[in-house]
């Protein structure tokens, strides 16, 4: 039961939006999906006075393609970004990574943009984007006298998350969307995404992102990022000079990246190392297959 | 043909599905106002001071109640030294706990009610609550059973010079000289871990109080409406007839909405204070922290067996967490009294501590007790099995009770009415190609995937009843009346928490009238037109409420064929009741439809309808005036295999009837990570005579599905000050549909009881215990790891990744495993 | 929930000693403090909002210090004891610390206890060991920057000086609204 008052507004204009969100910021949160952030205020454990909707702001939804790179709006649910064959081809990891959020009720109403912004360390996309290389495009409103002007900047995503739970946003300042660069053609690149929880629908105990890729001299390179073991998540760059990588090499490179990871009643930290070890080889080895998959079809 | 064996779907479940359900919290009420709680959030801790005056200046607020105003207006809950049952209970020595529906100086558990807000609505109360400030003195708390047993320990009740509170014994032979002399003796632990059902819905109340008649009417998620009446009748002052309980649809029990809850007698109070409609309907967070948990308890064991696998002696030490001592305590007890379950053991000594901490009550979950007592026989043959290098199937055939042996007495004085174990079983593994599996294990190995195959009995007595108990009784009463119009309607006291036993009681009743079935509506959960009756729990509705119905319906049968014998100028010897009339049952064929009618010739039938008419109509008639008038009855019916006169009987016995399980389980098990995939599950189910199969089986597949959740999933955490650590569905894990086995059979067996007219024995907590035995199993099978032993609940993948690691480990070490 | 951290500061035993028993220092370095009232010896009431980004709760309640040990060889230690309640709940935590010397420096040892209850336990479980650490990093941050502080003295007021003017004249070009906190 949602036990505190608040207001609410659902602008149509980004730059309405971000006033509201610059007027107090300790005091407003923006709302995307609602499935971070109902759940908080049900439980108690958030009481924002001012709710800003952002799902009818044109700009921050939608899913378009650019020339290197697919932008995602922060209000695309993670069934659109699942299902969208753009996505599908550019970037199948991410597509991968959102199908596998939560249940059916989740992706249909939850966004990428809620998810990264909250930055709960077991969230599918941060694994996901770390190892994609995801850009991600803030807007704020911008101090000074005119009263629409806002600023945007680019966040690389390895600047983006700065600890359990915490970005590098400023305060006001929202994800507006997320640029993904399109990644090579399936003859040339293999992904996988892998999700361990104890049962489906669960937040993970870990997860892990895997991208491998051909290289010209028919050694193949990749990396692999692993969510959930530490408060933010970690790319480890698989060993270069290799055209294939044995399960426990990969394992090794996995454990000695992750150095205290978390512990709670699912996984104590030295079961979650192992788990992030594990899975990340498992996605290691699957998006190998995949490229060989690729490979042969070419 | 009758129905009684036929497939009948619940009848009520296309009217659920549709979403055309009435639940408490769809009773519409005009003018409602809606009550939220203050918590404590500290396990224990004294009351020093509560201030309401933030929250009653809010808008919309119209009531706060603290102790004070509760404690002059109800009675408190009572614990208090059971009533004499010989035998069994240790000594009390002055523990007593009295405790109002709010905390008047002292909190014992984390989430108790220590302040009650109504509002207009119920965001309004939520925010309410949360102003109300109190402040608390915190006393030692009291986390664990361990620690509750530690001399010098922190008291976890204010007055009581310990922490025991039961201490319940039963022996047979001389189990500590048997086991010195046992060729072999194992010895080891068995956990169960605290556990909570997660019914879809949970609880709700809606209470509205008449000045004008004095009457309160209380809409509740319950279980038992008539206790509850009898409750709230006395924790209000008010007489039983002033008070009308009703159950509306209930989604879902397994024991969790047995009466005796703060928080329906605070709805009750403040409908009667306010004389307006009063809602409460509970936060999930709300049921986890204060409807009731469960099944906390370990068992130390010492076995001391034969070369063959015989089962020669058992001494079981066992100790059971049961949190503040209200609610359905007797689980523990429950578990004491079925050991050693469903296997003859000459030489045998169970002791069951119970032990009070500062945690919530104990509330009933599916198998009351009975389900932890089968796992830890199934675990124990397991290891005997293990140490004496024999099948685990074999070592159960060798010590089950021989199906000829029956009525059986067992080591706490509990008579089993009848029995084939080794049939169940047999057909079990009729059904599981075991040769097949294994040539599957070994190919399966190969690609390296472990799978591994378990097998688990259960046994599950039903049909509780306690000697001086306002809860369980074995009886029932049903009222069966059919109108002019010879339409058939069954007021029971039995209720239905959703399992479907208003069909199969509308299908005896109606076999019982020869009636087509939609003619019969069933009429549970109002103390107002039913009959008196304890409600659901288990497994008691069809086969004592149906009884009830049978023996009340019996009497309407033989006054309509004495009537029906006049009408048609025949012996009523010579007749039945079938499809709607009461015919001559040697009488040829009924002429066909288009026919003409011959209206000199002999009469073979008479529809049923028109026997009820002329008892209504012509009651001074020459058919009608050796009957007493009318078409009602209303009977009780008393099950049979109770004992409850040890004077005379020469023993106590609590359960009239035991249905068994058998069950085989494959899983797969991931070495890498622990995490444990259910492939397929079949089981074979006895419990006597099958009324709807249909039924029989959804009920045992939901007992299944809780089985594999306690297994696997399921888990209660308590943090070292007592603090719950899981509240949410997210921290509490179940098994969905994903889950479950692709593959899940139930086939049946029928071994009739004589405690019941129809020898059903009762089919709702089955499928609990089985699986957890049979998962258990089934991992340790599937790992091949010599001195791997799973003792502990649920299999969650990190239990299993250590014990694998442990064990490991222990051999690397050079250590015998 | 048992936590141990440990952190070398390049400052002598006795310096540090006398630094973390100051109030206008605790003030500064124990995470999260809003208030901080001394009502005793070593004892303070406090208000502190603890917790992540997203979920922040403000808690009630007082911050004591006893069981000193200073003197002879051995290290100094002393155990800091706080505990609060609010909306999310109660939060208490008793913290064992040791000050060795450390070659010219000091190492700081941490033992601490970390208890929540009420609501925040019931949900948070899974964040809790996390927030612990940021708490405990938090402390040695702020307790680093104080240590500069004390050294850098004269210096440290130019620095300040210009920090405060740059505040300044960034304030002129920005439009607030009424009761914003910067």
């Amino acid at each position: 039961m949602i036990a505190e008052r608040f207001d609410y507004q659902s602008p149509t204009r980004l730059a309405d939006a971000l006033r509201l969100l610059a007027a107090d910021p300790d005091g407003t949160r923006p709302l995307s999906g609602g499935m971070t952030l109902v759940p908080m205020m049900t439980l108690g454990l958030a009481a924002p006075e001012h709710i800003v909707d952002l799902k009818r702001i044109p700009e921050l939804g939608g899913i378009h393609e650019e020339p290197d790179a697919v932008r995602i709006g922060a209000t695309a649910t993670h069934h659109d970004i699942a299902t969208d064959p753009r996505v599908r081809l550019h970037a199948p990891l991410l597509a991968d990574a959102a199908a596998l959020v939560g249940d059916v009720q989740v992706r249909n109403r939850g966004t990428i943009g809620g998810s990264i912004a909250h930055a709960d360390p077991a969230a599918n996309y941060l694994p996901a984007l770390l190892a994609l290389d995801a850009v991600i495009e803030a807007r704020a409103k911008r101090g000074g006298l005119l009263r629409n002007a806002t600023r945007s900047r680019r966040i690389p995503i390895g600047e983006f998350f700065a600890g359990l739970m915490a970005t590098c946003l400023a305060a006001g300042e929202i994800v507006a969307a997320v640029h993904v660069p399109k990644q090579l053609a399936a003859t040339h690149q293999g992904a996988a995404f892998r999700k361990f929880a104890r049962v489906k629908g669960n937040f993970p105990i870990v997860c892990a992102a895997a991208l491998v890729e051909r290289q010209s001299s028919g050694e193949r390179a990749g990396c692999v990022a692993i969510g959930g073991a530490l408060p933010i998540p970690v790319r480890i760059a698989l060993p270069g000079g290799q055209a294939a990588w044995a399960a426990g090499e990969v394992e090794t490179a996995i454990r000695q990246a992750i150095d205290d990871p978390m512990s709670d009643a699912n996984a104590s930290a030295d079961y979650r190392l192992e788990m992030a070890a594990v899975h990340g080889a498992r996605a290691v080895e699957a998006a190998c297959r995949a490229l060989d998959d690729g490979e042969r079809s070419a | 043909m009758g129905y009684i064996g036929q497939r009948i779907p619940g009848r009520n479940n296309l009217r659920l599905a549709r979403g055309a359900g009435q639940f408490t919290a769809d009773v519409q009420m005009p003018n409602p106002c809606f009550m939220a709680l203050v918590r404590s959030p500290y396990a224990h801790a004294e009351i020093e001071h509560v201030d309401v005056s933030a929250a009653q200046g809010l808008p919309g607020v119209i009531d706060i109640a603290t102790a004070a105003e509760v404690a002059q207006a109800t009675r408190p809950f009572s614990f208090a030294r059971p009533p004499e049952v010989e035998v069994n209970l240790a000594d009390m020595d002055g523990k007593r706990l009295r405790e109002y529906a709010l905390a008047e100086r002292w909190v014992g558990y984390s989430g108790r009610p220590v302040a009650a807000v109504v509002a207009e609505d119920p965001n309004t109360a939520a925010e309410a609550a949360e102003r109300v400030a109190v402040q608390y003195r915190e006393l030692p708390v009291v986390a664990s059973a361990e620690d509750a047993l530690k001399p010098g320990s922190p008291g976890a009740i204010p007055g009581w010079n310990d922490n025991l509170v039961f201490h319940t014994r039963y022996a047979k032979g001389d189990a500590a000289s048997a086991i010195a002399k046992a060729p072999g003796v194992i010895t080891g632990r068995v956990q169960v871990q605290r556990h909570v059902p997660v019914p879809l819905e949970p609880r709700a109340f809606v209470a509205d109080y008449s000045t004008r008649t004095g009457r309160l009417t209380m809409y509740a998620s319950t279980q038992m409406p008539h206790t509850d009446r009898s409750i709230l009748a006395g924790a209000l002052g008010m007489a039983s007839e002033d008070v009308q309980v009703i159950q509306p649809d209930v989604g879902g029990g397994f024991g969790c909405k047995v009466p005796g809850s703060d928080e329906e007698v605070l709805v009750a109070f403040f409908a009667r204070r306010l004389e307006r409609p009063v809602r409460w309907t509970e936060e999930r967070s709300e049921y986890f922290l204060a409807c009731g948990h469960a099944r906390e308890t370990w068992f130390d064991f010492e076995a001391g067996y034969r070369e063959d696998g015989k089962l020669l002696a058992l001494r079981i030490d066992a100790v059971a967490d049961i949190g503040l001592p209200f609610g359905a305590w007797v689980q523990s007890s429950v578990t004491a009294y079925c050991l050693p379950c469903g296997y003859a053991v000459d030489h045998c000594e169970v002791s069951m501590r119970s032990v009070v901490t500062n945690k919530c009550k104990w509330g009933g979950y599916r198998g009351f007790g009975k389900e932890a007592a089968s796992f830890c026989m199934e675990r124990i043959m397991d290891r005997i099995a293990d140490a004496a290098g024999l099948d685990r199937v074999e070592v159960r055939l060798c010590n089950f009770i021989p199906a000829d042996a029956f009525p059986y007495g067992q080591v706490s004085g509990a008579l089993l009415d009848s029995g084939n174990y080794q049939g169940a079983m047999a057909k079990l593994l009729a059904l599981v190609d075991q040769e097949a599996f294994r040539q599957e294990q070994a190919a399966a190995r190969t690609n390296g995937r472990c799978l591994g195959l378990g097998i688990g009995f259960e046994l599950t007595p039903e049909g509780c009843s306690m000697p001086n108990s306002d809860f369980l009784q074995g009886w029932d009463g049903a009222t069966v009346r059919m109108d002019p119009g010879g339409r058939v309607t069954v007021l029971t006291g039995v209720t239905s928490p959703g399992s479907g036993n208003e069909t199969g009681i509308a299908m005896i009743v109606a076999d019982e009238l020869g009636v087509p079935l939609d003619t019969v509506t069933v009429v549970q959960g109002d103390t107002d037109r039913c009959p008196y009756g304890l409600g659901n729990f288990s497994s008691r509705s069809l086969m004592i409420g149906g009884s009830a119905a049978l023996a009340a319906a019996r009497e309407l049968r033989e006054k309509l064929l004495s009537v029906g014998a006049k009408m048609l100028d025949a012996d009523p010897e010579d007749l039945e009741l079938a499809n709607g009339e009461i015919r001559v049952a040697a009488a040829p064929a009924p002429p066909a439809a288009d026919a003409p009618r011959n209206p000199g010739g002999p009469a073979w039938s008479v529809p049923i309808r028109r026997v009820a008419r002329k008892i209504y109509s012509h009651a001074f008639g020459a058919e009608t005036a050796h009957v007493e008038p009318g078409l009602e009855s209303t009977r009780y019916f008393r099950i049979g295999n109770v004992h409850h006169q040890p004077e005379t009987e020469g023993r106590l016995s609590f359960y009239p009837t035991w249905p068994f399980m058998a069950v085989a389980v494959v899983v797969e098990v991931d070495v890498e990570t622990g995490f444990v995939e259910v492939l397929r599950c079949a089981a074979v189910h006895d419990c006597g005579t099958v009324v709807n199969p249909t039924l029989v089986e959804a009920n045992t597949h939901g007992g299944i599905a809780q089985g594999l959740g306690a297994a696997l999933y399921e888990e209660l955490l308590h943090d070292d000050a007592a603090q719950l650590l899981t509240t949410t569905l997210m921290d509490y894990t179940l098994p969905t549909a994903v889950e479950m086995p692709a593959e899940l059979s139930v086939a049946h067996q029928e071994t009739p009881t004589a405690a019941t007219p129809l020898g059903a024995k009762g089919a709702g907590e089955s499928g609990v215990a089985g699986p957890m035995a049979a998962v258990a199993s089934a991992v340790e099978d599937a790992l091949g790891v010599e001195g791997l032993a799973l003792m502990t609940l649920p299999l969650k993948p990190e239990r299993v990744w250590r014990s694998i690691r442990e064990v490991a480990g222990a051999v690397q070490m050079g250590e015998t495993a | 929930m048992k936590l141990k951290f440990s952190r070398v500061f390049d400052a002598p035993r006795v310096a540090l000693w006398s630094a973390m028993l100051d109030p206008a220092v605790l003030a500064r370095v124990i995470p999260g403090v809003e208030r901080f009232e001394t009502v005793g010896e070593d004892t303070y009431d406090a208000t502190l909002k603890v917790g992540v980004p997203a979920v922040k709760g403000e808690y009630q309640g007082q911050v004591s210090i006893r069981d000193k040990v200073r003197g002879g060889d051995g290290p100094y230690s002393y155990v800091l004891e706080g505990g609060g309640q609010g909306q999310q709940g109660w939060a208490k935590g008793e913290a064992r610390i040791e000050f060795s010397d450390a070659g010219p420096g000091t190492r700081l040892d941490v033992d601490a206890d970390v208890q929540v209850g009420g609501r925040i336990a019931g949900v948070g479980q899974r964040m809790i060991e996390g927030v612990a650490k940021i708490m405990a990093e938090e402390f040695f941050a702020a307790f680093d920057r104080e240590l500069k502080r004390k050294r850098t003295g004269a210096g440290g007021s130019v620095a300040f000086f210009l920090r405060a003017a740059l505040r300044f004249l960034r304030g002129l070009f920005t439009r607030r609204s009424p009761g914003r906190s910067s």
